[in-house]
């Protein structure tokens, strides 16, 4: 009787986190395993180091590892030079359109690297805005500043993506120096430059070792950046040379055998930020937080100069490469002689689909959209049941589930891919439909950010509201619908937008199992900008942002929940 | 009886809780007790939220202690109301009655009946946020009356309000428990508000019931010192027993002799025992000049002035009283004074 009772309490508990459970297995953990112990495994499936082995002593792949490592310690320097000015700004002064300012620094969070790779090329590119603008203010025939395809750009991509995260956590820590503290140390005789040293310096650190540690891991991560923007032997990372491994000289064994490698290094990334994330100093505020000054005393003698400075150039990074992508989509060439016109014919062709680019481009929204609302489907399920079972009381192996489901952020599209194709191989089936794949694949991606953004609503459910609704007669059942359902909406609806807006910018898995038929929008742009059809794939971007942005913009309608 | 908690135990940590009482029919019992000492365990024991370890809960006669709490139709206030912010104020009340099956029309009028009784008619669209803090709480009662629960349960529901509103508001709860002579058990930690609203109440400590009783008899004949002292100011002297008669203890203490009357002293005592004089500030007389011989002066430490009448504190061979005395003459600090307090109002405790 009393087993009976036990059992039919934990029945709906055990199926709750039953069923996210075993997608996560069959999604990722068995897919990913298979990978690696392709990677680990001989012929004859013993266990070998001989793989990993052989690729560790190969010249090339080192040079690639070490290249992967040198360029994203570079961007990680680069992003936290532009953002640590910012988060200074930011964190100490008010100043009329301050909300825009860090509403611009949120842009890059919300573009798919593919569009910002196509802004840079137009922008920084030899034919580029700024090169042009530059050759006729000096008077040259020749392109003034060359840094495309090389290690160059890529710091400056990455810089520009990344410098954001910098500004987001740092300005966090910074603001959260108490003012007191400062005024203590001055009095107890510091000077200015000692007190920095010696109060302010230690407490921010930890905030600006762990952005530090998350922007080396995205740019350890980065692919479509790569990809575009580098190239050749010499200018490869991990990311791009598995995916060249998997898709072009079909070498799964090496690929994963690189797989293994570069997830141990992410991992290991991923645990050194979150480590130095719960070393941050928050929370504990001792009396007064420094108070925010206007800033029209920054604007005073040099330092103003290079407030100016910095703000001028932070538009120029963000700003423009948006802006001429925007621009350029309605510009086409005409004729013998090349002739830039303006007009809408991208826009045309896109809906009359009597050419190439028009069906293409057609099939290529089509296929984002029906990959992002397969994977709001689905992430919104299996994110919302998990973050119901992590955020139980008394949950048992709590921190072992909260590390399985977290773990699929340290792992990359480009692996999750590749380890996909591993796992059709080995399937009696042919799959004929890839965008089934790259919706799951997506969908693995997304629901960590649904479990985010549903588990900060959730937290703030007191546990009062279900008590008094179950006094009031409502079932376990009625209680989900009546109180649970209706209080999450906005954690659902902001858990929802932020993954649509990732599955359709999100280029990396779709691109390793993507065919013909599955071609999406990201995939698309970086064809075209291969075929130096720039200005359709500005068509196509200006698609991509309306459909991303507008997902984020239904958020702020709905009144969601920002973090 | 309405409400019967039979050898009710649960355990929680290091923490026991131990429970036998009851409730009768249209009664407002209260559980008064500090922070911690279980009253509002035993309240969610008695809701269903918290399943006891041992024990058996009747509600009409029927055992209810494996009903889940939604089937008990027993109505609860909480703490922090707990009011449904997705929902209006008539979405809140009716949400009872709607889980319960009640027809629409029923439902409509139902709210309306409440609202009225908490003195909100026409808030029915309103929405919660729009609400004071007392809307909140009345809205809150009325959405725990909505369904006609056989037992309400109000856990600290003032805790939230302002001090002018918390009096404003137990006089309601009072006036709605006997209009509608409700069954229900109200947990504070306010000794006054227990005073205020309770037919009964249930002083807890550590988990175990102290003493029941109505407001009077706890502050008149508290059953221990830690429990006269919890429910009003007090005064305690070491002493000793010396004789006793049919009605009277004497009793000789560092300050002098003192006369007990036995009707108010609940454990015998023995000449030579010792114990302890509890007696409250109200009862303390005081008196210009000395009237009997043995009785040493008192020195006047302290004053502190409430308006109609003022605490003195006053000292003698180490020992300390408060004494209460209305408000007409100015006495200086450092005066010599004479006290007495008459037999019936000193209770003898144990020491």
């Amino acid at each position: 009787m009393k087993a009976g009772t036990n059992f039919q309490r934990i029945l709906p508990f055990l199926l709750l986190t039953g069923i996210p459970l075993i997608f996560l297995l069959l999604f990722f953990y068995v897919p990913l395993a298979s990978i690696f112990a392709y990677g680990l495994a001989d012929e004859r499936g013993r266990i070998t180091l001989k793989y990993i082995w052989a690729v560790l002593s190969n010249n090339y792949y080192q040079g690639v590892l070490s290249f992967t490592l040198y360029q994203a310690f570079l961007s990680t320097l680069f992003a936290l030079f532009l953002g640590l000015p910012g988060a200074y700004i930011l964190s100490h002064f008010t100043f009329p359109g301050k909300k825009i300012v860090s509403g611009i620094t949120t842009v890059p969070f919300v573009l798919p690297p593919i569009l910002v790779v196509l802004g840079f090329v137009l922008f920084f590119g030899n034919s580029g805005v700024l090169n042009g603008f530059l050759m006729k203010l000096f008077g040259r025939e020749e392109p003034v500043i060359r840094v495309l395809y090389s290690l160059k750009a890529i710091i400056l991509a990455h810089g520009f993506y990344n410098f954001p995260i910098c500004i987001k956590i740092v300005a966090a820590v910074w603001g959260n120096v108490s003012a007191h503290e400062i005024e203590a140390a001055g009095t107890l005789g510091a000077g200015r430059r000692r007190v920095f040293f010696t109060v302010t310096l230690p407490q921010i650190l930890p905030g600006i070792l762990s952005a530090a540690a998350l922007i080396f891991l995205f740019c350890f991560l980065s692919f479509a950046v790569i990809l575009v923007l580098g190239g050749g032997p010499q200018v490869t990372t991990l990311e791009v040379e598995i995916y060249r491994l998997a898709k072009v000289s079909l070498n799964l064994r090496d690929a994963g055998a690189l797989a293994l490698i570069g997830s141990v290094l992410s991992l290991c990334i991923m645990y050194l930020y979150t480590f130095l994330q719960n070393t941050v100093h928050s929370g504990y505020i001792s009396g007064s937080v420094s108070k925010s000054r206007p800033i029209a005393s920054m604007f005073r003698g040099w330092k103003g100069f290079f407030l100016f400075l910095y703000i001028a150039l932070i538009i120029l990074l963000v700003v423009s490469p948006v802006i001429t992508v925007i621009m350029r989509s309605f510009q086409y060439r005409f004729g013998w002689g090349d002739q830039i016109r303006f007009g809408f014919r991208w826009y045309q062709e896109l809906f009359s689909q009597n050419s190439l680019y028009g069906t293409t481009a057609f099939r290529a929204i089509r296929n984002t959209f029906i990959n992002g609302m397969m994977t709001v489907l689905l992430s919104l399920g299996i994110g919302t049941l998990f973050a119901y079972v992590l955020n139980k009381q008394n949950l048992k192996f709590k921190r072992l589930i909260d590390t399985a489901v977290m773990l699929p952020l340290g792992v990359s599209p480009i692996i999750l891919g590749l380890s996909y194709i591993k796992i059709i191989q080995a399937l009696p089936i042919e799959i004929k439909n890839q965008w089934i794949l790259i919706s799951l694949a997506h969908t693995i991606i997304a629901y960590p950010f649904v479990i985010r953004s549903v588990s900060a609503v959730f937290r703030r459910i007191p546990q009062s509201y279900i008590n008094a609704a179950a006094t009031l007669g409502a079932s376990p059942v009625k209680i989900f619908f009546t109180v649970y359902l209706p209080l999450l909406r906005p954690g659902l609806i902001a858990g929802a937008a932020f993954a649509f807006a990732l599955s359709a910018g999100e280029m990396n898995a779709a691109i390793i199992l993507s065919g013909e038929k599955s071609i999406t929008i990201p995939i698309a742009i970086y064809r075209m900008i291969g075929s130096y059809n720039f200005f359709g794939a500005c068509a196509l971007g200006v698609i991509l942002i309306i459909m991303c942005s507008g997902a984020f913009i239904f958020i702020d309608k709905i009144g969601g929940v920002r973090e | 009886m309405n409400l019967n908690l039979q050898n009710i135990k649960k355990q929680l940590g290091d923490f026991h809780l131990q429970l036998n009482l009851s409730v009768s029919k249209g009664e407002l019992l209260t559980f008064l007790g500090p922070s911690g000492c279980g009253k509002t365990t035993a309240l969610r024991i008695i809701a269903g939220l918290l399943q006891p370890d041992a024990g058996e809960i009747y509600l009409e006669g029927k055992p209810i202690t494996h009903v889940p709490v939604y089937l008990r139709n027993i109505g609860m206030v909480f703490q922090d109301n707990a009011l449904f912010p997705h929902m209006s104020v008539e979405g809140n009340i009716g949400y009872g009655p709607r889980s319960r099956g009640w027809k629409k029309i029923q439902i409509k009028n139902r709210v309306g009946e409440l609202l009225d009784l908490v003195g909100l008619s026409g808030y029915e669209k309103r929405k919660i946020e729009s609400l004071s803090g007392g809307e909140q709480q009345r809205v809150a009662l009325a959405r725990a009356l909505a369904a006609e629960p056989s037992l309400v349960l109000l856990d600290e529901p003032l805790s939230s309000l302002d001090a002018a509103l918390r009096k404003r508001m137990r006089k309601e709860i009072r006036r709605i428990q006997q209009a509608l002579s409700l069954t229900v058990v109200f947990v504070t930690h306010d000794q006054d508000e227990a005073f205020a609203v309770s037919d009964r109440i249930a002083v807890i400590k550590d988990g175990r019931l102290v003493q029941i009783g109505s407001p009077e008899e706890l502050y008149e004949h508290p059953a221990n010192e830690w429990l006269g002292s919890f429910v009003g100011t007090a005064n305690k002297i070491p002493c000793t027993v010396v004789s006793e008669d049919e009605k009277r203890y004497q009793i000789d203490s560092r300050i002098g002799p003192f006369t007990v009357s036995k009707s108010g002293v609940k454990t015998e005592f023995r000449s030579g025992e010792k114990a302890v004089l509890f007696f409250r500030p109200q009862h303390v007389e005081i008196l210009e000049r000395r009237k009997d011989k043995e009785a040493s002066p008192w020195i006047l430490k302290g004053i502190e002035y409430y308006g109609k009448y003022q605490r003195l504190e006053l000292e003698s061979e180490g020992i300390t009283i408060i004494a209460e005395k209305s408000n007409t003459d100015k006495i200086l600090p450092g005066t010599e004074l004479f006290c007495r307090t008459d037999p019936d109002n000193i209770i003898l405790m144990t020491y």
